[in-house]
């Protein structure tokens, strides 16, 4: 009886190692190389990725570094992701928020179902509102706790099949909608004004003929115009990049080959 | 201080004689006789002679007038030929008519040695002319006052040779621009743009040709220069057999004074004219500008022009047309209401159609 308890709790071991996926990584959810975190800060927020882990199904992770190596932080995320095997489950569904210290770089990427859940305008919102202000404040704690409940909300919206992006972000549509009103007013209001006044002071100018010569182009005689010397000489060149923005962009996520989305910058 | 003047009389029947816009000749209205201004100037010259000839041999002297200083500096009085009446002048009439016998009367001393004009352009168009095109002045102006059509009269009209200075000269300049030529370009997600920066040099030389300036205290100045430009092929030797039957001023603005006005015209246009050169530059900005003029002769001209003056609600309104090509300035009265009624009539109905296009059309 006791050896068939033995091989029943192996059994149900091997079961559970097969059907539950585990976390695979190399490295904690919550993985700080310098010591920017507290023991204690530190293990509340790795409870928090797990628990988000667990009931998701994907891996919401922070990865703290003093530098990116010389890389693009995007690109360096994506190694790190890789190399330390994070992601949920065959898809590796996962989010990464990687900050390099040194130079305070920062890269925000996503793989699997995070592609879904995290568009390109959701991680907008996500650094932009929640995360970025806080970090430039320097403090981490409490930008990483953002982070982490943000993406948990957002797994959430994506679960219902509504992910958060342009059409389900209230602030923005309705920021949106506020801006567009006030150009369509502008128009029309002010279009009409300035013809309205081009046309007014056309016939203002009618009454008023009386006006001195400013010049006396009727008095030089056919071939007066002597042109003597013409030169057009370069000095220098200016170029300038802008970056254009996709305004007709509806949403959605970019997703590059190797089944990335994501940005990085500075904070 | 009456001195003599003279008024062109018909040798066949001593009636005045008129120039006449339409045939360029003397006309007399008695008589209907028409002659030439070469034979009347002729007749008038042998004349003169032969008065001259009697002066020297009369021994009486005129009574001093007792004018004091300041009058006698503006004022001149002389003898009607015609009627004997004394006519009292502005010290610049050179041209007028007797308010007594109506007798057109001009007075030869006024264009006397180094005052007397280079030229002068024959009037081309009448009395009548200059009225109808007054009237056609008020047409069409959306913003004159309903009871300025019907309640202005024209309270005179006068064909008024004006004095002018013809400059000539000529203008070298040398003028340096900043420009910017400016190409953009798509580069997958990033709009290029490269801007190429250019010094350019322009020099030139720009003939001018008779530019006018009136030289009349009484005329404004910005009437005169919007009548502007005269044929000059119609200049003709100054000759007072042109001046019976209109006013005429001598200049009382000397040439020098108008300079500067001049100059700076002559400066716009040659700004203008080496301007022209430069090719197509997003942005031209100019650095530096040297032009200087180099003065050419002046002539001293008499220019037809018809005055008009009509009176308006206790206002003075002035118009002036230019008595050989017919063109007509003069500013009008603006009624603010009409202006007003134009703005929102026009601006109403384009906020109504834009709010449609906006909100229902565009914006569903």
């Amino acid at each position: 009886m006791k050896r068939k308890l033995v091989l029943l709790s192996a059994l149900v071991f091997l079961t559970l190692a097969v059907v539950i996926p585990i976390k695979a990584a190399d490295l904690d959810l919550v993985y700080d190389d310098i010591g920017l975190l507290t023991g204690d800060e530190r293990s509340n927020l790795n409870e928090l990725a797990q628990s988000i882990a667990d009931r998701h199904q994907f891996e919401v992770s922070i990865v703290i570094l003093n530098d990116v190596d010389g890389n693009d932080p995007y690109e360096y995320a994506k190694l790190i992701y890789e190399e330390y095997n994070y992601g949920y489950g065959d898809n590796k569904s996962g989010l990464m928020l990687l900050l390099g210290m040194e130079d305070r770089d920062f890269a925000l990427i996503a793989h699997g179902f995070g592609n879904t859940a995290f568009t390109d305008h959701g991680k907008d919102v996500l650094l932009d509102r929640h995360v970025l202000p806080l970090l430039k404040k320097d403090k981490y704690y409490e930008a990483f706790n953002a982070y982490l409940n943000e993406s948990d909300e957002y797994l959430r919206m994506a679960k219902e099949g509504k992910p958060f992006d342009i059409d389900t972000d209230k602030g923005y549509t309705d920021e949106e909608a506020k801006k567009q009103l006030w150009t369509k007013l502008g128009i029309t209001f002010l279009v009409p004004l300035i013809i309205a006044g081009l046309i007014t002071f056309a016939f203002y100018k009618q009454m008023k003929t009386a006006v001195p010569q400013r010049a006396a182009d009727s008095y030089i005689p056919q071939g007066g115009f002597t042109l003597i010397r013409k030169s057009d000489t370069f000095l220098f060149r200016n170029v300038t990049r802008r970056v254009i923005e996709d305004k007709s962009s509806k949403g959605g996520t970019s997703v590059d080959r190797r089944g990335y989305s994501g940005k990085s910058g500075k904070f | 201080m009456a001195t003599q003047i003279t008024n062109y009389q018909c040798p066949a029947c001593t009636g005045p004689l008129h120039f006449s816009s339409a045939s360029g000749k003397l006309e007399c209205e008695y008589c209907d006789k028409v002659f030439e201004v070469a034979a009347i100037e002729e007749l008038y010259a042998e004349k003169d002679r032969l008065a001259a000839e009697a002066q020297s041999e009369a021994d009486y002297t005129m009574e001093p007038e007792l004018w004091s200083d300041e009058e006698a500096a503006n004022m001149r009085a002389y003898s009607c030929p015609s009627c004997g009446a004394e006519l009292i002048c502005d010290h610049t009439t050179a041209a007028t008519s007797c308010p007594y016998c109506n007798n057109p009367t001009i007075v030869p001393g006024q264009f006397a040695d180094k005052l007397k004009p280079d030229f002068v352009i024959p009037f081309r168009l009448d009395k009548e002319a200059a009225k109808k095109a007054l009237r056609h002045h008020y047409k069409g102006k959306k913003l004159l006052p309903k009871s300025f059509l019907t309640e202005n009269h024209i309270e005179e009209i006068k064909g008024i040779y004006v004095p002018f200075w013809l400059f000539n000269g000529e203008s070298h300049a040398n003028i340096s621009y900043r420009g910017t030529v400016v190409h953009s370009r798509r580069v997958r997600n990033e709009m290029v743009t490269t801007t190429d920066h250019f010094h350019i040099v322009r020099e030139g030389k720009v003939a001018f040709q008779r530019v006018p300036a009136d030289a009349s205290t009484k005329m404004p100045d910005a009437h005169m220069d919007a009548i502007e430009p005269y044929d000059y092929a119609d200049l003709a030797p100054f000759s007072t057999a042109y001046l019976p039957g209109y006013m005429a001023d001598k200049y009382d603005v000397e040439a020098d004074d108008c300079v500067e006005r001049v100059d700076k015209r002559m400066r716009s246009s040659t700004e203008s004219a080496l301007a022209s050169t430069v090719g197509a530059y997003a942005t031209l900005v100019t650095e530096s500008s040297n032009i200087n003029i180099k003065k050419g002769d002046v002539k001293y001209a008499l220019l037809p022009v018809w005055m008009m003056n009509t009176k308006w609600k206790g206002k003075d309104f002035l118009f002036a047309m230019n008595g050989q090509t017919g063109r007509l300035i003069g500013d009008l009265p603006v009624d603010w209401s009409r202006f007003w009624a134009w703005f929102g009539g026009i601006s109403l109905p384009l906020m109504a159609i834009m709010a449609i296009l906006m909100f229902f059309v565009i914006g569903r």
